[in-house]
């Protein structure tokens, strides 16, 4: 992993030169997204239902010459399952498991021209992967752990689809492009050997202000 | 075509401007009737079965609002301030069958512009500040409510319109204020108004209810305003009584009559004597009994398999012929047992006759326990020790019971059944003869532990205190977690706190940790606030003092500095 996120950080610091001077200057970014996590440990599914649960949250961010976003993330995640004895491994009992990924992230786009309408882009940062696990009649359990994530996706430049509403975006609320996204993104973080971290995918609208 | 339009098409569009097809929808306490009304279609009728509705409604459309039993469907308002029930928008509605009780304003009629009817029938409105205010509206109506202990019972604001028709008004500070209309015709008065009262046939007199402390507004037999209305309207077809329960939208329902005593009076035989319901209608009583319980049994079709005795119109009554014989039950099967943290969940399959049981539990070596339960399948075993094995076992119970109520009835002309009361809210039970018991269930040993979320994750606590006092069970962490415990959780704002440093608790306390050049500066801040906590563990006025104390002494110290300073 740890690989992986030093050739992320390579790449980020040989970006292409040449789009600086194309792109606009800086500007603020929001993002909402919502999305499915899927945590890493290969058993969820026995004990929570399905593999994956419900995902939501925001970021905000600066953008750099269009091609580097940096910014924090917070999310939240929620699923509902049996917890276990631990004599028998038999499944009972009702468990409530939370989790608030927030991150700090630093992403690349491959954006070389003005409204260009397909913006791919990667990115790395850290986490802080705090959890919360409430066990009916029990004390509740929770912490945090450090970690990090990679990213990538598409951003879908709205703004060509429907530039009558991109002007009114502009006018009413500042909003300079919106952008449809979608996002792929690998979380790892651990506490006592116990992976918290998982993929989760996302569809988010991010603008850019 | 058009004549198809004009013979078929037109008579069926003009029958649904009609409320044809208006429902009846019933409301319980439990119902969310903001919703109810809000997915009502206009002339529907809601309903309220008997009990205390707490409630502030709005009504904007057309509706019925009526009680099943007005004595016991109680309105009260959740929010003090404003009125029970708003009237604002809506064309035509009827309030019927309804007691409003101590509120500020029980029912608000706002100013309308378009004409509007409003009808109150067979109401009762008691020890409210303001029982009915009444905007600009073309006509507001009052028939056969009672008004008792109101500030002011009828209040006018501006050029309303109001009929008062057969009602009581008894014991209120004030009966008509501010009326620019006045129809008020028909009604027993009770007050000093000499222009309203002896005039139009309003009278001023003896007003005998059947217990107006208890809420019972029934006529009595002695009551002066029985068969003093103006057309023929009551149940007996005799001249309406005025009141709440008089005229043609009268519950006709009596009061519940409660039961003095129910004893064993021989070998097959338990008498009953009963409190006298002075309602001048009721004609007599109906015992009714049975082995099971009769509770909430309060409609005809409720009570039609059972058999009751007419005691007439005696207050004591022997019910005979009765099965004193006892069952022995059948011994219960425990089915299972699962283990909780410091408790066991036990289930077991009912036993045939039992209505009770006892459940034991003890570990090897140690005294039995036991806790009586009724006639239930299910239990938790609290207050347990996760390193002990528990065995568990059941005995059932059986005793002869007979469950009683009464209800006072009397005949409506147009009706060939009897109305009858409801039934009070327990029921009178006389236990018979010996418990028998059942020989014991089987068997289950049970150890009570602790659940593991999956994954099993480690619990850091207080997240900030433990990583600057370096370890979880540290004094001064642990005079934080008390009072965490007992003063912010059992608060809704404290709890709330709880929740969100739960959340960002944990990323200060990761942060701190990694910083271990910030650890004395927290501790630096946190001591001033584990001092104050530990006074207010000693004691509430030092604590009070300290809290005091210490910004007044900072505000000296500060102004003191200051001074110097500018010297």
């Amino acid at each position: 992993m740890s690989s992986r996120i030093l050739t992320i950080l390579c790449l980020l610091l040989i970006l292409p030169t040449h789009s600086f001077a194309t792109q606009k200057p800086v500007r603020w970014i929001f993002e909402m997204h919502g999305g499915l996590f899927e945590p890493e440990l290969s058993d969820w599914e026995q004990h929570y239902d399905s593999s994956r649960f419900p995902e939501l949250g925001f970021s905000y961010g600066y953008r750099f010459f269009s091609v580097i976003d940096l910014g924090f993330s917070i999310n939240y995640g929620k699923d509902k399952g049996r917890g276990i004895l631990s004599s028998n491994s038999e499944a009972t009992g009702e468990v409530n498991h939370q989790i608030l990924p927030v991150e700090l992230f630093a992403i690349l786009r491959g954006k070389l021209m003005e409204n260009q309408w397909l913006v791919p882009y990667i990115g790395v940062g850290y986490t802080r992967f705090a959890y919360r696990q409430d066990i009916v009649d029990q004390e509740r359990i929770q912490g945090s752990a450090n970690g990090q994530h990679m990213r990538f996706g598409v951003q879908l430049l709205l703004d060509t689809f429907d530039q009558r509403s991109a002007a009114l975006m502009y006018q009413r609320w500042g909003v300079n492009n919106s952008y449809l996204y979608f996002d792929v993104k690998e979380t790892t973080a651990e506490i006592n050997d116990i992976p918290l971290g998982g993929r989760s995918y996302k569809v988010g609208l991010l603008f850019e202000l | 075509m058009r004549k198809i339009y004009t013979g078929i098409v037109a008579p069926i569009l003009f029958l649904f401007t009609f409320d044809l097809f208006a429902e009846d929808i019933s409301i319980t306490v439990e119902s969310d009737i903001a919703a109810e009304i809000e997915n009502a279609d206009e002339n529907d009728v809601l309903i309220l079965e008997p009990g205390e509705y707490k409630l502030n409604l709005i009504l904007e459309k057309s509706l019925d609002l009526k009680g099943r039993d007005t004595t016991n469907t109680i309105l009260i308002a959740i929010d003090n301030d404003e009125p029970v029930l708003s009237i604002n928008g809506a064309s035509q509605v009827n309030i019927n069958n309804l007691t409003f009780r101590d509120n500020h304003l029980a029912i608000k009629v706002f100013d309308a512009d378009e004409p509007i009817n409003i009808n109150m029938t067979n109401n009762v409105f008691q020890n409210n500040t303001t029982a009915v205010e009444v905007g600009n509206v073309s006509t507001t109506r009052f028939e056969n409510n009672t008004f008792y202990s109101n500030e002011n019972a009828i209040v006018g604001v501006e050029d309303e319109r109001v009929e008062v028709y057969q009602n009581i008004f008894f014991s209120n500070d004030s009966t008509f204020s501010q009326l620019s209309t006045e129809d008020i015709t028909y009604n027993c008065i009770n007050s000093d108004i000499e222009n309203i009262t002896g005039v139009n046939n309003n009278i001023k007199e003896i007003i005998i209810f059947v217990d107006q402390e208890s809420g019972d507004f029934h006529l009595d037999g002695d009551s002066g305003c029985i068969d003093k209305g103006k057309e023929e309207k009551d149940f007996d077809d005799s001249l309406s009584d005025l009141g709440a329960f008089g005229g043609s939208n009268d519950d006709s329902i009596p009061n519940a009559v409660t039961i003095i005593q129910a004893e064993e009076a021989g070998a097959d035989s338990i008498a009953v004597s009963w409190e006298e319901n002075s309602d001048y209608r009721v004609e007599g009583y109906k015992v009714y009994y049975s082995t099971e319980t009769l509770k909430g049994l309060h409609t005809d079709e409720e009570r039609e398999d059972l058999t009751p005795v007419d005691a007439e119109t005696a207050l004591e009554l022997t019910v005979t012929g009765l099965d004193f014989s006892a069952v022995i039950p059948t011994a219960p099967v425990l089915t299972t047992i699962t283990p909780r943290d410091e408790k066991l969940l036990v289930n077991w399959a009912s036993s045939d006759n039992a209505n009770s049981y006892t459940l034991y539990y003890q570990v090897e070596g140690e005294n039995v326990q036991s806790t009586s339960l009724g006639d239930v399948n299910s239990y938790t075993i609290g207050g347990l020790s996760n390193d002990k094995t528990y065995n568990v076992w059941l005995v059932a119970h059986y005793q002869k019971q007979y469950h009683f109520q009464v209800a006072a009835y009397f005949e409506l002309s147009t009706d060939t059944n009897y109305r009858e009361s409801s039934f009070v809210l327990d029921d009178t039970v006389v236990e018979i003869g010996e418990e028998e018991s059942s020989s014991n269930s089987n068997v289950i040993s049970a150890r009570p532990e602790k659940i593991m979320a999956y994954p099993n994750l480690p619990n850091e606590g207080c997240f900030i205190a433990t990583a600057a006092f370096g370890y979880y069970s540290a004094a001064e962490v642990q005079i934080l977690r008390d009072f965490r415990d007992q003063y912010l959780l059992p608060t809704e704002m404290g709890a709330a706190f709880i929740d969100w440093y739960y959340i960002y608790g944990p990323i200060a306390a990761a942060f701190i940790n990694e910083h271990e050049s910030l650890k004395p500066v927290v501790r630096l801040l946190l001591y001033p606030l584990i001092l104050l906590l530990e006074l207010l563990s000693l004691n509430i006025l030092l604590f009070i003092f300290a809290l005091l104390f210490i910004p007044a002494f900072a505000v000296y110290f500060l102004s003191r500095k200051q001074l110097l300073v500018a010297k």
